[in-house]
């Protein structure tokens, strides 16, 4: 064992905490979810990536620092401690571009992950469709093959940030017959690239539970994607779709430097309300507690993978458990607070905002009760239903 | 970097298990717990006969006492391994007692600790952990030497100085017993840290719990897909699919806590009982959880004497409690967290 760290990774820490303290905005960004706060917050990524931090750990060429994951966990911290805003790259930078670099062509590389990084091109996520959520394997938007690409119909729903978002991935059937019974429903899937301001393409806002329309639907009509535009081999999507699910689950999506800072925020108000429920107390240093495992598991998972091992199934615990406790943060919080804690338009509002996106962490990113699923069959073995 | 313990400490817990699965499996177990109150003396009662000696001529006893008197010379990081195997085991064995005590002498150097220590490694001597001079102590009835803790200081009383009457619970195979120490009996250990000792033991018990947590577990895991009802392995319904998927999640994040207050312990950082406590905290509430959902999962056969899991149960509940319970460490995490 040794948790001795390094001088050369403080003095990363160090430097990405110098920036951030010069840098981050003093009042916080409008919400991501309206016109007005999408542009600023596309400014701030813009300047990360000038100074050099939007994508630390991509390779130099196109715009990221190729530091390893521990100097990533590292940045995390630092990013999420000094208040900054929240990523609306983050689709695109933590979900699409390690499948983009796993399978895309040298030729989409370059056209792709420069504007991915710098936000002039964000990303939108289109694989839940009305009948296909936990199923996603059931899913029905078509993609034909015509002369120089494919022609896609269909729709899909719960796009995230999809209503001011410029480009989608999405999962489209390529081979009809893969629904036949008796054939894999899994192949025939293709993995697709598209600007959502292409023609037949109709974007459809969708209110969330706070109000503000944080994702949409999305329907086709014969909208044409060229060939360059899919991403991995034809009839692979699933497989490319799974590279991308992993990294979501595992390290990349939530990164434990958002929980500790929420739960170092909790603690304060702890500190400030004194006449505080003993039983909301008692949660709160739970949820902090937690909130350190959370980081020493993450440790240990990126340290493991650094040293070779292969991460498996077990990313699926990894999304219980930071989905949990983000409820369990957020809810202490909103207790402490009592009936001040509803209030939308007062400092300690940013609680209640947390509080209604926490409660989104169980669900998206493959639900809490398909994790278990997972983890009963494919880690301790236990047969399928 | 790494935060698992190293991997010839791996190695060397793996050679323990191997041995412990031949020598101390759940038939020589419940041998250990049925010979209580069977023996003359009832110095031995609940230990697995000649386990100690073979433990100790592979280096068990004296795993963190100091090479040059004997040992293996391990700290807690590379000791921790063996603990998990005895929780993994049910060990009714002094392992983390005379570990303990062991790590203690060799901080505080001295008399004490050169004339025990080598006896201690060759597996002749067992220590224990006593808090004040009236205590329940686990290993109690089996140690030879006590180091007893107050606000004084260390002592260290041999066993002929102590009245020992065993305190019979519900885990046979724990060692309790009473411990009254005479008046001014034994000597001073000098320079020696208590507290830090007991940031020690609990680091050492929390991996245990770990161990236990594993093994109830993979109990209830491998009972779920032999028993069946309405025709298929009850694991494949997703009642009890979820539940021990808690339960892998519960004990998964557990470990990595032991492990990093193994090194704070280790090395003495300034957070040593803070992380002493979660690791404790962590493990006892993931043992805990492991527990339940294990006898649930075995249902009417799990909740008898004659299937093996009740004995795993009872040391959970055992050393859940001792060292501190478990909501006792979450307040101590929550004094420091918040003060007052
Ligand atoms: C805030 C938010 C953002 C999202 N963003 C995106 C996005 O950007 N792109 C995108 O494609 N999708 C997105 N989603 C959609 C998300 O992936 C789906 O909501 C999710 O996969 C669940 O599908 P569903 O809503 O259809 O629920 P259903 O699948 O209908 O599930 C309903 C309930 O049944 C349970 N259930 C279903 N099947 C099983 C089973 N086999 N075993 C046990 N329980 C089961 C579920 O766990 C759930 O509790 C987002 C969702 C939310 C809430």
């Amino acid at each position: 064992m040794d948790l001795t760290v390094d001088a050369a990774r403080e003095q990363w820490r160090a430097e990405v905490r110098e920036w951030l303290a010069a840098n981050v905005p003093a009042e916080p960004l409008p919400s991501l979810d309206t016109a007005d706060g999408f542009a600023a917050h596309r400014d701030w990524e813009r300047r990360m990536y000038d100074a050099g931090f939007a994508v630390v750990t991509w390779p130099e060429r196109f715009g990221g620092r190729a530091v390893d994951l521990l100097d990533w966990l590292a940045f995390e911290e630092e990013y999420w401690a000094a208040g900054a805003p929240v990523r609306v790259s983050q689709n695109g930078i933590f979900l699409l571009a390690p499948a983009m670099f796993e399978v895309a062509t040298e030729a989409q590389l370059e056209r792709f992950m420069v504007p991915m990084a710098r936000a002039d091109e964000v990303w939108a996520q289109g694989w839940s469709e009305p009948g296909a959520g936990s199923d996603l394997a059931a899913l029905r938007s078509r993609a034909d093959r015509v002369d120089g690409g494919w022609r896609l119909n269909g729709q899909k729903t719960w796009s995230t940030r999809g209503t001011f978002a410029d480009w989608m991935f999405g999962l489209f059937r390529s081979d009809p017959r893969s629904l036949e019974a008796g054939s894999s429903r899994h192949r025939g899937l293709t993995y697709f690239l598209l600007p959502l301001d292409a023609d037949g393409v109709t974007v459809r806002p969708i209110r969330q539970l706070d109000g503000e329309p944080g994702f949409a639907e999305v329907f086709f009509d014969d909208v044409f994607v060229p060939d360059d535009q899919v991403l991995g081999e034809v009839g692979k999507g699933w497989s490319v779709a799974m590279s991308t699910t992993t990294s979501e689950r595992g390290l990349t999506l939530r990164s434990p430097g958002r929980f500790m800072a929420s739960a170092e925020r909790l603690l304060d108000l702890v500190r400030r309300t004194p006449q505080a429920s003993g039983r909301a107390v008692d949660d709160a240093v739970d949820a902090w507690l937690d909130a350190d495992a959370y980081r020493l598991y993450v440790l240990d998972t990126a340290l493991r993978a650094m040293a070779g091992e292969q991460i498996g199934a077990e990313s699926s615990a990894n999304k219980l458990f930071w989905s949990d406790l983000d409820v369990r943060i957020h809810d202490a919080a909103l207790r402490l607070l009592g009936p001040a804690g509803l209030l939308t338009e007062t400092a300690d509002a940013r609680w209640l905002d947390g509080y209604l996106f926490s409660l989104a962490g169980p669900i998206y990113a493959g639900t809490n009760e398909i994790q278990r699923n997972v983890l009963a069959e494919r880690v301790l073995g236990l047969p399928r239903a | 970097m790494r935060l698992q313990p190293d991997e010839d400490a791996l190695e060397f817990a793996a050679a323990v298990r191997d041995l412990l699965s031949q020598t101390c499996d759940a038939q020589a177990l419940r041998a250990a717990w049925d010979s209580v109150g069977q023996g003359a003396s009832g110095r031995d009662d609940g230990r697995v006969p000649g386990l100690w000696k073979r433990l100790a001529d592979m280096g068990v006893a004296g795993l963190v006492v100091p090479e040059e008197l004997g040992g293996a010379g391990l700290d807690l990081t590379g000791a921790l391994p063996v603990f998990v195997e005895a929780g993994r085991a049910a060990l009714p064995e002094p392992v983390v007692g005379t570990s303990v005590g062991a790590a203690l002498l060799t901080q505080a150097g001295g008399a004490v600790a050169h004339e025990w220590l080598p006896r201690v490694a060759a597996g002749e001597a067992v220590l224990a952990l006593a808090d004040g001079h009236d205590a329940l102590v686990v290993g109690g009835q089996w140690a030879d030497l006590f180091l007893l803790g107050d606000n004084d200081g260390v002592r260290a009383v041999a066993r002929d100085d102590v009245d020992v009457d065993s305190a019979p619970s519900i885990d046979p195979g724990l060692g309790l017993a009473r411990v009254r120490v005479h008046a001014g009996a034994g000597a001073p250990v000098d320079n020696a840290d208590g507290r830090r000792a007991f940031d020690w033991a609990c680091v050492a018990v929390a991996g245990e719990l770990v161990g236990l947590a594993r093994a109830m577990l993979d109990r209830a895991v491998g009972y779920a897909k032999v028993r069946e009802q309405f025709g298929k392995p009850i694991g494949s319904f997703q009642a009890v699919k979820h539940q021990l998927a808690d339960v892998f999640v519960a004990t998964s994040f557990a470990a990595p806590v032991v492990n990093r207050a193994a090194w704070s312990v280790a090395h003495d950082l300034p957070t040593r009982s803070r992380d002493a406590s979660h690791a404790k905290y962590a493990a006892g509430r993931a043992a805990a959880q492991a527990a339940r959902t294990a006898l649930q999962v075995h249902a009417g056969i799990g909740y008898t004497y004659e299937n093996d899991l009740h004995m795993w149960l009872k040391r959970t509940w055992s050393l859940a409690s001792q060292w501190g319970t478990t909501d006792w460490h979450k307040d101590r995490i929550a004094r420091e967290l918040l003060g007052g």
